[in-house]
């Protein structure tokens, strides 16, 4: 696992502690976007449109409002040990930048399957960053070992991080972000 | 790199196609009807139009054959007059079905073994209400009376459109001459005479130098997006005899007419598909022309095979390339150190098969990256010109974890538990456990040679390679004996129709079998004639 410096480890205890039962195998991952934090916030909290940085989502319907409790139906692309999901909204915070969906149905082999995405500000070569943390917990399924089931959770994971980078960092030069303004400034204080 | 156009689309031309495009379309929601698929008119369009855009692409005047052909059996359905026709074919289907599904030694995924046991329940009733006097005519392959005087005018209107297609063929090739600027593209029109005589006075197979005998159909199936392409360059090049023999002693070494044939299987997204399509083709031209030049320069001491494997190797590695977005179009777009290139092709999680085959007059060669795959019908044999690479391939698994990635059983073997083949082009964000390296196999034409195929695993996955090459071969045999005493002499362009019924008719029995996925065939048959003598 990757060295994570102290104010990763605090803030994973903090906002990431869910333990996992003995059939269950459990990560987090750690991602630094050279792109400030209400960019990738904006990107992260749109539940019913996750394939904007999603690459592996073909389509989303949410039923009903956007609200806690909202269920969103996933397509999943070709290519994939899955066709659909069925997710259900946990926790949208606005405040603390914390998203948490719940996986409760659809096609594939993923069986209490809950993640957590919480969102830092931090400063990158001098220019505003976010820091993002995901984690997740999940059954392990019959057949595979806790080893297996993490390697391939964390590469699906992994490769929706390096997505959500690319995007934000594309949005990023394409809105010619200034240095560190003072509004940010105090985010990052206070955080 | 210059943009070339690969064809031209004469306004004429369009607007008939555009018509049979219609009327196609309710051919084809018919077609589905009378074989009880459960299917909406919106299916129905989905299925025909990208494969119709896919023939169109390629060659117009193909399109115009194969949708004519398919208006003609529309035509069928319309008459009732040649109902027992339809039957026939119904009762082939069944037959087929039931043989095939008997003695299937592939296994049906968990969870997909219902509906095929339903569909096989279905046909067994299907096939009981057919009255015995049919069965026994079938089984003895003997035509019935009634049958041959109510075939006969469909027999005329077959040879009418045949023709007509094959004028409009020519015109759409006569306008992409003008279009084509290079020259090692070579069409059949240009040969000097004297070839042309030659071709004409030299019956026999292995040296007749006309157009390949050849069929595709390509159906979105049960999936919601049709990510298939398949690409038909009858006559793309000509090969020089030092890249088919090891003969160094006459430089002036004649040269040969290639004809290539491609099917890819696109995953996460069509991209990767669509440019393989729209480009490989040219691009192994390029590398071709590259390793004959560089056999002159080192007197020929290069073996020829090595050559060929060389070309497809740069060839593949090229496209890999360039739908990652690597390559001269993206020289100077420096993004100030973002990984992010706006400038790609594909999402990085869009990948490709790719199942090649270069068709010559003495060799076929054969080049493969993924999981479709080619095979020839030499004799009674079904011989795989290509293996699947799939990640618990013995070699692959063990490059792959060489490289520090992992194989993971997650509905079936899969790298990173993630992608189900081992080798494609594209699928950046698996590099570099995913490599485009094609496997190129080279192998010499024979008499017995009877056909070739090449298939994504839509089909293979619910068709043997022996139960794909008996039905062809058995499809192609039929068209002849219905069909093959008129209208046959002197056909080079265009689809074979005996080849396109035996692709159309391989995609639908891989959805009787109960196919999953997008089903893209070609077949080629390798009997320049077919004359089969009717029973009296």
């Amino acid at each position: 696992m990757t060295e994570l410096s102290s104010r990763e480890v605090e803030y994973i205890r903090r906002h990431h502690s869910k333990a996992a039962e003995d059939n269950q195998c459990a990560s987090a991952l750690v991602k630094h976007i050279r792109a400030p934090l209400p960019l990738v916030w904006s990107l992260v909290r749109r539940f019913d449109e996750p394939q904007k940085y999603k690459p592996f989502v073909s389509r989303c319907v949410v039923r009903g409002n956007l609200e806690i409790g909202s269920l969103r139906e996933v397509d999943v692309k070709s290519g994939l040990p899955a066709t659909t999901s069925t997710e259900r909204l946990e926790i949208l915070d606005d405040n603390h930048h914390i998203l948490s969906v719940r996986i409760i149905g659809g096609d594939h082999r993923l069986r209490n399957y809950s993640s957590i995405m919480s969102l830092h500000p931090e400063i990158v070569d001098g220019r505003p960053g976010t820091l993002v943390i995901e984690s997740f917990v999940v059954d392990i399924p019959e057949g595979n070992t806790k080893d297996e089931t993490c390697y391939f959770v964390e590469a699906l994971i992994k490769c929706n991080l390096k997505s959500l980078a690319d995007v934000s960092e594309g949005l990023t030069l394409q809105d010619h972000t200034e240095p560190i303004d003072r509004k940010y400034e105090l985010l990052i204080t206070r955080g | 790199m210059e943009e070339i156009s690969s064809s031209v689309a004469v306004p004429f031309t369009l607007g008939v196609g555009n018509l049979i495009q219609k009327e196609s379309a309710v051919t084809t929601h018919m077609e589905i009807t009378g074989l009880k698929l459960m299917a909406n008119t919106a299916a129905a369009a989905l299925m025909l139009n990208p494969a119709v855009e896919c023939l169109k692409e390629n060659q117009v005047g193909a399109a115009l054959v194969s949708e004519m052909v398919i208006e003609c059996e529309s035509n069928w359905v319309l008459n009732e007059g040649l109902n027992q026709a339809r039957k026939e074919d119904e009762l082939m289907l069944a037959v087929d079905f039931q043989c095939l599904h008997s003695s299937s030694s592939q296994s049906v995924a968990n969870g997909k073994s219902d509906p095929c046991r339903e569909e096989a329940a279905l046909w067994k009733s299907s096939f009981s209400e057919i009255d015995s006097p049919i069965i026994i005519k079938v089984d003895d392959d003997v035509d019935g009376k009634s049958g041959i005087s109510k075939l006969c005018p469909s027999t005329k209107l077959v040879e009418d459109t045949v023709c007509f297609a094959m004028d409009i063929t020519n015109e759409d090739q006569s306008g992409s001459d003008e279009s084509d600027p290079r020259p090692s593209a070579v069409l059949l029109d240009q040969l000097p005479g004297e070839n042309k005589t030659w071709r004409t006075s030299n019956p026999n197979a292995l040296k007749l130098n006309s157009g390949p005998l050849w069929g595709c159909s390509s159906i979105c199936g049960m999936r919601q997006e049709m990510e298939d392409a398949i690409s038909v360059r009858p006559q793309l090049f000509q090969v020089s005899s030092q890249m088919l023999i090891n003969d160094h002693v006459n430089e002036n070494g004649k040269q040969s007419l290639a004809h290539f044939f491609a099917v890819y299987d696109g995953h996460g997204g069509l991209q990767v598909a669509n440019y393989c399509q729209e480009r490989l083709h040219s691009t192994l031209i390029e590398e071709i022309e590259t390793a004959q030049s560089s056999s002159a320069e080192t007197n020929g001491r290069d073996d020829w095979q090595d050559q060929w494997k060389k070309a497809f190797i740069n060839c593949f590695q090229k496209m890999d390339d360039e739908v990652g977005g690597i390559g001269a179009s993206n020289k100077g777009n420096n993004s100030g150190g973002s990984e992010s290139n706006i400038e790609t092709v594909a999402p990085e999680t869009a990948g490709s098969t790719a199942a090649v085959a270069i068709l010559s007059q003495t060799h076929i060669i054969v080049a493969n990256c993924g999981d479709s795959r080619t095979v020839l019908y030499r004799g009674k044999e079904a011989m795989p010109l290509s293996s699947d690479h799939k990640p618990n391939r013995e070699d692959e698994r063990a490059r792959i974890e060489a490289a520090g990635g992992r194989v993971i059983h997650w509905k079936g073997y899969r790298v990173l538990g993630v992608l189900a083949m081992s080798r494609s082009i594209g699928d950046r964000y698996l590099k570099p456990w995913i490599i485009p390296e094609p496997e190129v196999n080279i192998v010499r034409r024979e008499k017995n040679d009877q056909c070739l195929i090449l298939a994504s695993d839509g089909l293979w996955d619910v068709m043997t390679n022996e139960e794909a090459c008996e039905v062809a071969k058995k499809r192609i045999l039929l068209w002849h004996k219905k069909y093959g005493d008129n209208g046959t002499t002197g056909r080079s362009e265009g689809a074979d129709p005996a080849a396109q019924s035996a692709a159309e008719y391989l995609t639908k029995l891989a959805i009787h079998r109960g196919s999953q996925d997008n089903i893209s065939v070609i077949v080629i048959d390798l009997k320049a004639q077919r004359k089969i003598k009717r029973k009296p």
